[in-house]
């Protein structure tokens, strides 16, 4: 039985690795930190796991993840351009690139919880009410933090390649 | 929705723009999480350590006073506050909270299984009617002024859930506190879990909040007893109590 819960566990980690490295890469900004905080995350989650049934590994790994995140987010305050490096070299398109950089400075201009609202509503896809299970909050919480970073977000990136420009459809 | 749209888009370019290569993690998760599991059970083991040394004591004062003067719930220091660390920042130290709280338990409430993080720590309470799990967090530096000045995490007068009681006041002492009862709040809620949760804001804007419930597995489990094991007022001296201020 241990045996096939770890192979369950091992199967969901293979499968869901990269889309949950994406994710905390957006709320942090920063590859080899969104890396660790995913492991870090993972870890509690076969733990927890092995202890007890989880209902849905997908919903209890996003809350671990976005609780780890804040957590360490809270200790690297102090020390927040390092936490933010600026991207690597790639070989992108010129174009993307510009767009990915605007994007990132402009996720880190928000608050930690803002930007993990911002990343659960518009990159995972959440509703309002599983945002707000997955941060702890009430839904009031979300839509008004949401609309604060959205504000801000339009704001920042209305100078966006016309491809991804936020001004035209913004209300 | 649709005006959101390019602000998805906005975050899929970033967040697949210069993509490093993903190397193989599984088996560094499951190592990580062998280690993770065997810290807990050391730290599961010395909390139990330090409560049963708490009450052992209590009972040889007990035994050779003749008094039979019981231990006091959650007033005396703890007896590991020594090793505590001397700022409130320590606090944040997971196994130094469960540490302190090991020793501000009433008489009679052993732990059992126990989990920290930064800020955190969750025990299982162990009395003679069965277990519960404990939250605790402890926050220096709480940022008061936002929320009028009040430690209300749960803005009581929003909240209109049946069952729920959500109330503020000041202790004796000039501190503020909120106190929640109630089902948790989880979607879907779990039938029958329900918790009690004191928020008390110390002098020095230390935010100490402590849940206690009638379930272990709180999201998902059902209940392992009618009540949680603690009282509203042993929650308010836990979460009052100096040992936090470091």
């Amino acid at each position: 039985m241990a045996e096939d819960l770890t192979t369950e566990l091992s199967a969901f980690i293979d499968a869901r690795y990269v889309h949950l490295r994406r994710t905390a890469y957006l709320l942090c900004g920063d590859w080899h930190r969104a890396e660790d905080l995913v492991q870090t995350a993972l870890a509690r989650v076969v733990v927890a796991a092995r202890r007890r049934r989880v209902e849905s590994l997908d919903a209890y790994t996003r809350r671990t993840l976005l609780r780890v995140y804040l957590d360490d987010s809270a200790k690297v305050r102090w020390r927040r351009e390092r936490s933010w490096p600026e991207p690597a070299e790639t070989a992108a398109p010129q174009g993307d690139r510009d767009v990915a950089l605007t994007v990132l400075a402009a996720l880190k201009g928000l608050p930690a919880r803002q930007r993990a609202v911002v990343v659960l509503r518009y990159w995972e896809d959440r509703s309002v009410e599983e945002t707000a299970e997955a941060l702890g909050v009430t839904p009031g919480t979300v839509k008004s933090q949401s609309a604060k970073a959205m504000a801000t977000l339009r704001d920042k990136l209305a100078d966006l390649p016309e491809k991804t420009s936020t001004s035209g459809g913004a209300k | 929705m649709t005006h959101n749209n390019p602000i998805r888009e906005a975050l899929r370019t970033a967040a697949l723009t210069g993509e490093p290569p993903a190397g193989q993690v599984t088996q560094a998760v499951l190592r990580e999480a062998g280690r993770l599991r065997f810290r807990q059970r050391v730290l599961a083991a010395a909390a139990g350590v330090a409560t049963v040394g708490v009450l052992s004591a209590g009972a040889l004062a007990m035994a050779g006073g003749g008094q039979g003067t019981p231990l006091p719930p959650a007033a005396q220091p703890p007896a590991t506050s020594a090793a505590v660390t001397s700022s409130a920042q320590g606090f944040v130290d997971g196994m130094k909270i469960l540490q302190a709280l090991s020793g501000l338990l009433p008489q009679g409430v052993q732990t059992g299984d126990a989990q920290t993080e930064t800020g955190y720590a969750r025990v299982v309470l162990i009395d003679e009617v069965g277990q519960s799990l404990l939250e605790i967090n402890v926050q220096p530096n709480f940022a008061a002024d936002a929320k009028g000045g009040k430690p209300d995490l749960y803005r009581c007068p929003e909240i209109n859930r049946p069952a729920y009681v959500c109330e503020q006041g000041e202790l004796s002492e000039g501190v503020p506190f909120a106190v929640v009862q109630g089902p948790t709040g989880d979607q879907p809620p779990t039938s029958g879990v329900v918790r009690r949760t004191v928020a008390v804001l110390q002098p020095g804007r230390l935010r100490v909040v402590v849940s206690v419930y009638n379930a272990v597995d709180v999201k998902h489990g059902q209940p392992t007893r009618a009540e949680p094991a603690l009282t509203v007022a042993q929650l308010k001296q836990i979460a009052a109590h100096p040992v936090w201020r470091g």
